[in-house]
């Protein structure tokens, strides 16, 4: 290559390497606020700042759903598999609410480590199924389970 | 020894790297006269590519692709949505690279490239951005949050709007042309950021369905018309940026002799 | 088609006001990306042609009239 083009390249590639470098150096500090919520973990540890708002992010636990059968009031609980964060709402879920699916609520946790939130969120993952394929899933799914409780006997 | 070297020169002659031969292409793609020409007679076929292989998608993963078993039929979103932000990525990386030609080598189109790359990419990151929302309000319950996925992405429209905006801010097109070209190789950290973002952070945005290193997380009969709208919005770009970028070719070429003999010759036509 | 009629594909169980806004707006926008470059290239050719037509009068009236005061114009030929 010419040797002006060498330098040019040379100083292209610095540029570029710089700039990745101080927006890395960034990134690393801003860690944490990157994050859009917390895990229950971290709010039952008070690792989450307290008295504020804040989000916090887990797979709604089974049969932990309560709603009042007079207002649009719900209560749950949203797990991270380590600890457990109760949350209470007063409003329309959004249709992908569900029982073992990941949502985030947004809110103030008070003084009994309860998250009233004023929004809720659902998470979905990145896989799509066909609903006969997710059946036949989780068809298969309880069979295998059937089968496990069986052999248990 | 030296009989040797010279009788191996003398045989390969013909593949040994030679500075006119394996050069001439870059070059002559270098020339805005050659481009102009040859691009024309790609644009029939590339633009009839894309518009088959687009319908085809569409019609594809609207109307026969099954639905999604959580999500319904709104997951459908995702034929315009993947394909648009793949492409406002990818090309991020044509601007920056064709910016980095003009910056090393001086060629002409390259810088030409670049500038019709900006509004193309800013028209699909906005696409990605919509297409988004609109997905976000009946799944997640929210048009938009600002988690680091979709923070990114806005961040992205904001440096293909810098580039155009740079090459207005300068009397000069060749001090333009290099603050462009600065400005989009900075900006191309910003890419392995919006790709990462899902796994380096808590994000509402699901990770990446489409994996270079692993299968789709996706049903065959989902993603078979996901890889065409892919394909379909590869050759649109394609389509796209020669369009604009020949358009790039006139503005600047208009007072050479061979634009006027095109006219001329249109004219006689 | 994975729909039973052309009704349910619209509807799309309620979910087609959002899945067709967005093809809606997708589509014009990428139409406008292909149909602006096309407008803006007769634009550019037809002022090309206006600039050589320009030439050439100027070039005829300096042959015609020697004296006319448009010789002073002609400077724009050197760019």
């Amino acid at each position: 290559m010419h040797p002006l083009r060498k330098q040019r390249l040379q100083l292209v590639i610095l540029l570029v390497a710089s700039a990745a470098l101080v927006i890395g150096l960034v990134i690393y500090m801003l860690r944490e606020n990157g994050n859009f919520f917390y895990t229950p973990a971290q709010i039952i540890s008070g690792e989450a700042p307290q008295n504020t708002f804040l989000r916090a992010g887990g797979m709604v636990v089974d049969a932990s759903v309560l709603r009042s059968e007079d207002s649009l009031w719900v209560q749950f609980k949203i797990t991270d598999g380590v600890e457990m964060l109760t949350i209470e709402h007063t409003g329309i879920l959004p249709d992908l609410f569900a029982e073992g699916e990941a949502a985030i609520a947004s809110g103030k946790v008070d003084e009994n480590l309860v998250l009233q939130a004023t929004q809720i969120l659902a998470k979905h993952d990145e896989k799509y199924t066909p609903p006969e394929v997710a059946d036949a899933m989780n068809e298969a799914y309880k069979q295998k389970e059937a089968a496990k409780t069986g052999s248990y006997k | 020894m030296s009989w040797l070297s010279k009788l191996f020169s003398k045989l390969f002659a013909k593949w040994l790297p030679n500075e006119s031969s394996s050069w001439q292409w870059f070059y002559r793609l270098g020339s805005p006269k050659w481009f102009y020409r040859r691009s024309g007679q790609w644009l029939p076929w590339l633009s009839l590519a894309a518009l088959l292989v687009l319908a085809t998608g569409l019609v594809w993963g609207l109307a026969f692709a099954p639905e999604d078993a959580k999500q319904g039929n709104s997951f459908r979103i995702i034929y315009i949505h993947v394909p648009a932000a793949f492409l406002a990525q990818s090309g991020y990386f044509i601007m920056a690279i064709a910016g980095a030609i003009g910056l090393i080598w001086k060629m002409k189109i390259s810088y030409m490239v670049m500038k019709a790359a900006a509004p193309i990419g800013a028209v699909l990151t906005f696409v990605a951005l919509f297409t988004g929302a609109v997905w976000g309000k009946p799944t997640w319950g929210a048009y938009w949050v600002w988690d680091a996925r979709i923070t990114s992405m806005l961040i992205l429209l904001f440096l293909y709007a810098g580039v155009m905006a740079l090459q207005y801010a300068y009397h000069s097109i060749d001090a333009a042309s290099k603050a462009s070209a600065i400005l989009a190789l900075v900006g191309t950290v910003n890419i392995p950021i919006i790709n990462k973002s899902v796994d380096w952070w808590y994000t509402l945005h699901q990770p990446a369905t489409i994996k270079l290193t692993s299968a789709p997380s996706m049903h065959m009969d989902m993603f078979m018309p996901l890889l065409v709208m892919i394909v379909g919005f590869y050759l649109f770009y394609g389509v796209a940026l020669i369009l604009h970028t020949r358009n790039e070719i006139l503005r600047r070429e208009r007072k050479t002799s061979w634009v006027r003999e095109l006219v001329n010759a249109k004219a006689g036509l | 088609m994975y729909f039973e009629n052309f009704a349910a594909l619209i509807n799309m169980d309620g979910h087609g006001v959002y899945v067709w806004a967005s093809v809606a707006v997708t589509l014009a926008t990428m139409l406008w990306l292909v149909i602006a470059p096309l407008y803006k290239q007769r634009a550019l050719l037809n002022e090309v042609s206006r600039d050589m037509q320009r030439q050439q009068d100027r070039e005829l009236a300096a042959k015609t009239n020697p004296s006319a005061p448009s010789s002073s114009e002609n400077t724009e030929e050197s760019n």
